[in-house]
């Protein structure tokens, strides 16, 4: 077997995750240096909890050959196609999901007025 | 590929004069010289080697793994799931668990997870950071898979991809891109085609396409249906 600095394994039970389906969150929209799994498209944008997949090991530690922990909840974020672009072209049903991990989602607690104030909060 | 002036043959058979096994390694083509990242990995699986972090026959051993996991596999994952509901549902609620009943062992690189395309939402796969694909079961991706162009217009412009796969999505079908940004892979349970009842599980699996998998062709039954199948099976 080779080993592999990464196995994820099957994922630990998920309590304590800060979000539940349904929710309303925003992908944080603050820059990082190094490796990151949050799409640049997506920072700023608001979204829907859609699953809560579990917790993982943070990839943002594990590229730089730390173990990753704490390991992170990592959720099932659906959004809007016409939340993200500002001209899709298709019809407003269509979405788009990505996996985020919780260190980059903030409750949405208002309208588009919440942006500036909630991306300076940290989970 | 090792230089040819670095003379193994003094010391032929493995644990040799500097004291490692260097094992066996073939390459797959003799491209002429290397290239800067070919000389990259080079160095780097020599360095793995060399310090006992891996073993060449490691590192074969994982390359005949991924030769060995190819469309056909996911196929047939997909050809259960279309003759079996009970499979299916399991599929969908535990795709690990499911490919276990298979015998298709996944790893443990990445969790798997499978979306379902009905008549009313037509789900695609992408990755837009690498190009995380779904290896376990499909084999190697195809390069378009990993190109910029896909990567970049698939999420912003699905329809738009789509079409020039040949696919044309009425306004009332919901098109769902899925961004494999982190731990889990994707495939795409495709619609099972009309026309395909009593068809044997076996004889669904040969329908069933790469692209079908990724979400960027639906499967079909060929034109000419009875003759091509009776050719295909003998």
């Amino acid at each position: 077997m080779v080993r592999r600095a990464k196995e994820v394994g099957a994922p630990t039970p998920t309590t304590g995750a800060r979000f539940a389906p349904g929710d309303r969150v925003r992908v944080a929209a603050r820059p990082v240096l190094g490796h990151c799994r949050t799409p640049w498209y997506l920072r700023g944008k608001t979204g829907v909890v859609a699953a809560v997949h579990g917790r993982f090991r943070n990839p943002e530690l594990l590229a730089y050959h730390r173990p990753g922990l704490p390991a992170r909840v990592l959720y099932k974020v659906r959004f809007r196609q016409s939340d993200l672009w500002g001209r899709y072209l298709g019809p407003a049903g269509d979405q788009l999901e990505a996996d985020i991990y919780e260190h980059w989602l903030e409750p949405e607690v208002g309208g588009a007025h919440a942006r500036s104030r909630s991306s300076s909060q940290r989970a | 590929m090792h230089d040819p002036d670095h003379h193994h043959n003094e010391h032929e058979g493995g644990d040799g004069a500097h004291g490692h096994p260097h094992g066996p390694f073939q390459k797959d083509h003799d491209t002429g010289p290397a290239g800067a990242y070919e000389v990259l990995e080079e160095a780097i699986r020599s360095l793995l080697i060399e310090k006992g972090v891996l073993t060449a026959q490691e590192i074969a051993a994982q390359v005949d793994l991924m030769d060995s996991r190819t469309p056909a596999l996911g196929a047939s994952v997909v050809a259960r799931a279309w003759v079996d509901p009970a499979f299916k549902r399991r599929l969908l609620k535990d795709t690990r668990g499911a490919l276990g009943e298979l015998g298709i062992d996944i790893g443990t690189l990445a969790e798997f997870r499978t979306v379902e395309n009905t008549p009313k939402v037509h789900n695609v796969i992408v990755c837009t950071l690498c190009s995380c694909y779904p290896k376990m079961l499909l084999g190697i991706p195809p390069a378009w898979y990993k190109s910029l162009a896909y990567r970049s217009r698939t999420v912003v412009d699905p329809r738009g991809v789509l079409a020039e796969f040949g696919m044309e999505l009425g306004k009332d079908v919901e098109v769902r891109v899925h961004d494999s940004t982190a731990d889990l892979r994707y495939i795409v349970l495709p619609m099972r085609p009309k026309g395909t009842r009593g068809w044997t599980e076996a004889e669904l699996a040969r329908l069933v396409t790469r692209d079908s998998m990724i979400g960027t062709a639906v499967v079909a039954v060929p034109s000419a249906p009875a003759a091509s199948r009776k050719l295909k099976a003998s």
